[in-house]
């Protein structure tokens, strides 16, 4: 269930942060040529420091501090030179972290996540206690559909920055994704004790505690939600789901309908609703609520198992054989 | 300004309130050693945890000698040593004798199964008037039939279809019907000893071998052997329908007359795959109707990790639901039967999600244990991995078992908490299975563990006012130990359905006879039995005798309405 869905932007951070560090550790350079050229670089005539620095390469090719040096101020202008450039750092030399940041950052900013984790990963074993460097491989797994290695690096990221309540919402959203719902309970509650004006991780809070089966706390929470946002169809849609669950049938059926007069759309809402339509031993009335959503949602196959229990309990066996054939098509292979 | 959460919170009032009542409540007590239960399961995990270490074995309930006391077999285990091939060092299974509500081990009884044995199925297929035993293992399955003199021989006539498969949960029944028992027999997955995959994940401080999920391996195809009534059996899987082009991953099974056509009918429990709801078409054909039925998936339209089953009439309407339990993060399952075949995923609205997904559910037992007429439900939990934590997971292997009570056919309420010091501890629960082995109209539980003692969970509640007795069914043109008839009582203020089953739960199996309780100023108007694939047969008024009333087909009336 997805409430709020806060996407990392990491890249600009990552970006700015790594190319600060690369500066700041230059000037603790000591060759005294290469400090000279930076600090034409750094002043009035830069073109000046460009024709210096190239004049020095072409002296020096395999210069570290030069190669990192042209990797820095070039990263904006010419990604590919830079590249170049950052590539000629050895791993031995002291500016190899500096200049593999750099590689990480330019490609996580093009979108290639195979070298951006790669270069991560070599990060990671030189700077293995920066949580920047962890939170960035995040965002690559993620993008990448691999959650479980997302996971792992969200957590490492939590051990190094613990105060940071994002990170731990950045988990339980990994865990959501994973079918792991009652998990996410811990670091939601984490969430929130460290930033408790945070509403999605409230809401996703009370989510995750109704999903455990722990109602009476999760309704707790939808309480501090719902001072705010009273009309928020979402957290009508949770509150729905947990008095049903607790058994109270027609008062879940009016929540819901609450919800769906503030949203008329929302599938999650039409859903629950025909779920209790059916229940109520209403098929016809669930089958028409959900056909209009099928037309919007075919690939849905809660809504299409829903569509069939619906038929076949209204007497309408065409109409059930129909959804029950989509149904056997959208049923996810079992290895998946 | 009114808050707009203060109706809210008269919910949260009324889930506060709804905890079990002290003299409601059903109360057990781990009776195990005082009562000689000293049998310890056998299934030492390897290093690389091999999947079926961690599966457990069942246990069953039978008379086996007749005397009227419920004698317990339990099912056992052993070490991997490279081959499913029964060793002679292996540790048997073991019948215990029950005598007065103490149990002694039984030796040199004829029982000797050194396999790594799994499912129970008790049965008298000879129609001799003695229980016999099935065994499925990861290898060879052995039938074992009672000789009537407290010994048991090895069936020849099965010699030739013992098979060396991974089988689990099992079950007799009469699937033609023509007087005689037929086996059923789920099988889990086709594993090949001597390239047995295993599985492993990487965790922070590197790789974690756990058992491999079941997909890794095919799935391996059920099968039906049927009783000629003359000695013999014959694998007739495909004749009978049986047959699916790609094998699922079964586990657990129930026979029962599942859409009111007077046939048995059988449902399977399967493991990540859809289930399997198998309609008696008569004359010993079955027909799939999982996904039309509304049994194959959830509400949701997602496959299940199903575990183990059980069938009862949750609501009283006379009809069979069904209860799986499944994973962790799964719900266990209710399908409330809604008559002719269909059913309707009704798990959130009568409570059994919240309480099922942090838990992994295995062995279910539904029967009334606080003899209100309703079926009230155990399940038992636990893990296959014991190794999550070093993957950073907060999943624990050894869980709690639950308890809950049904309230009047609407509702289950989780009274775990309540329920005694056993469901506060945290075990590797797998089989399960009911019986009321002192006598005294309380229905108590047996509980496998899985490399682990076993339970015996005496029912201590406070005795309600009224009286009991146990219902023994005996057929004549049905088989004479009738599983998939359907009783149904009726007094001059209910009426309660109750299924004659074979085995169920995982891999084990309840007591054969119903205890049935009625109150103090209710009378009992009369008890009708669907026999199965014949007639409906009625008993006005029966009186029994102490606490026992057989009923013997034949001697009753025949009615078409129950």
């Amino acid at each position: 269930m997805k409430l709020h869905r806060q996407r990392i932007v990491i890249v600009a951070i990552v970006l700015g942060a790594f190319a600060v560090w690369g500066i700041v550790a230059f000037r603790g350079s000591s060759a005294p040529t290469l400090a000279h050229i930076q600090k034409l670089l750094s002043g009035p005539d830069r073109a000046a420091g460009f024709r210096a620095l190239r004049k020095y390469l072409d002296d020096h090719p395999d210069d570290a501090q030069a190669n990192y040096l042209a990797g820095t101020v070039l990263v904006k202008a010419s990604p590919d030179l830079a590249r170049t450039h950052l590539d000629k750092v050895p791993p031995e030399s002291e500016h190899r972290a500096g200049a593999v940041r750099l590689l990480a950052a330019m490609a996580l900013e093009q979108q290639d996540h195979a070298s951006a984790r790669s270069h991560l990963h070599e990060l990671q074993r030189l700077a293995p206690d920066d949580p920047a460097v962890s939170l960035a491989l995040v965002e690559c797994h993620l993008l990448a559909g691999e959650h479980g290695q997302a996971l792992e690096h969200a957590q490492r990221a939590a051990e190094l920055n613990p105060a940071r309540a994002q990170t731990y919402f950045l988990i339980a959203e990994i865990l959501d994704e994973l079918g792991r719902v009652p998990e996410s309970v811990a670091p939601l509650k984490k969430a929130v004790e460290l930033d408790p004006e945070s509403f999605p991780a409230r809401a996703n809070l009370a989510y995750a505690l109704h999903f455990a089966g722990d109602h009476e706390a999760a309704l707790g929470g939808l309480e501090w939600c719902l001072q705010r946002q009273p009309n928020n169809a979402d957290l009508l849609l949770i509150q729905a789901k947990i008095v049903r669950d607790a058994g109270d049938i027609p008062r879940a059926k009016r929540i819901v309908q609450t919800a769906l007069r503030s949203r008329p759309q929302d599938v999650g809402c039409t859903l629950l609703l025909a779920e209790i339509l059916l229940f109520e031993d209403n098929p016809r009335e669930a089958l028409a609520l959900l056909e209009p959503v099928f037309r919007r949602q075919s690939d849905n196959h809660h809504l299409t198992t829903l569509l069939s229990r619906a038929a076949w309990l209204a007497g309408d066996a065409e109409k059930a054989r129909h959804y029950q054939g989509l149904l056997v098509d959208q049923l996810p292979r079992r290895n998946e | 300004m009114a808050r707009p959460i203060v109706f809210f919170c008269a919910g949260v009032l009324t889930l506060a309130g709804s905890r079990v009542a002290a003299d409601d409540a059903v109360v057990f007590r781990d009776v195990a050693a005082e009562r000689g239960l000293n049998f310890t399961h056998v299934s030492p995990f390897t290093p690389e945890r091999h999947l079926h270490l961690t599966m457990g074995s069942g246990l069953a309930w039978l008379d086996y000698d007749g005397d009227g006391q419920q004698d317990l077999y339990l099912a056992q285990g052993c070490a991997w040593n490279g081959t499913r091939a029964p060793r002679p060092e292996n540790p048997n299974d073991v019948l215990y004798r029950n005598r007065e509500g103490q149990f002694q081990a039984l030796s040199a009884i004829g029982i000797d199964n050194r396999a790594y044995a799994m499912g129970l199925a008790v049965g008298d297929y000879d129609n001799d008037g003695f229980a016999d035993v099935f065994v499925s293992n990861f290898g060879p399955n052995v039938l074992f039939h009672n000789n009537g003199d407290g010994t048991f021989l090895e069936d020849p006539a099965f010699a030739h279809l013992k098979g060396n498969a991974y089988g689990a949960s099992c079950t007799w029944f009469d699937a033609e019907p023509d007087g005689d028992l037929d086996l059923f027999v789920t099988n889990y997955a086709e594993i090949d000893d001597s390239n047995y995959r295993l599985c492993r994940e990487t965790g922070p401080r590197g790789p974690v071998a756990l058992a491999c999920q079941p997909w890794k391996y095919p799935g391996a195809q059920d099968r039906f052997y049927a009783n000629d009534g003359q000695g013999g059996f014959a694998d007739q899987t495909n004749e009978a329908g049986f047959r699916l082009d790609e094998p699922r991953h079964g586990l657990g099974v129930v026979a029962g007359d599942l859409n009111g056509d007077g046939l048995t009918d059988l449902f399977v429990a399967n493991d990540s795959d859809q289930n399997d709801l198998w309609l008696n078409r008569g004359q010993g054909r079955f027909e799939e109707m999982g996904l039309i039925s509304g049994t194959a998936v959830n509400r949701e339209g997602k496959r299940e990790a199903g575990m183990g089953v059980a069938g009862a009439d949750i609501d009283q309407d006379l009809r069979i639901d069904l209860f799986i339990t499944h994973y962790q993060d799964e719900t266990n399952t209710v399908y409330r039967n809604l008559g002719q075949g269909f059913f309707l995923d009704v798990t959130n609205e009568i409570g059994m999600a919240g309480p099922s997904r942090a838990k992994l559910g295995f062995g279910t037992v539904m029967r009334d244990f606080n003899a209100d007429g309703f079926p009230d439900c155990m399940v038992a939990n636990g893990h296959i991995h014991d190794l999550l934590g070093q993957l950073g997971r907060d999943v624990p292997f050894a869980q709690e078992s639950q308890f809950f009570l049904n309230r009047n056919g609407r509702r289950f309420q989780d009274v775990s908490a309540a329920s005694g010091d056993y469901f506060q501890k945290k075990v590797v629960g797998r089989g399960a299975a009911a019986a009321d082995f002192d006598g005294d109209g309380r229905l108590d539980l047996a509980v496998s563990h899985c490399n682990g003692p076993v339970a015996l969970l005496r029912n201590e509640s406070r005795p309600r006012d009224g009286s009991f007795f146990r219902l023994r069914l005996i057929g004549r043109t049905s088989a004479r130990d009738p599983i998939g008839a359907f009783v149904t009582v009726k007094t001059d203020r209910r009426r309660m359905g109750l299924p004659y089953e074979g085995s169920s739960s995982y891999l084990s199996g309840n007591e054969r006879e119903l205890e049935i309780a009625i109150d103090k100023t209710e009378r009992i108007d009369s008890i009708c039995v669907a026999w199965a694939g014949t007639d409906i047969e009625c008993w006005p008024a029966p009186e029994p005798s102490g606490h026992w009333l057989n009923l013997v087909e034949g001697t009753g009336n025949s009615t078409r309405d129950r």
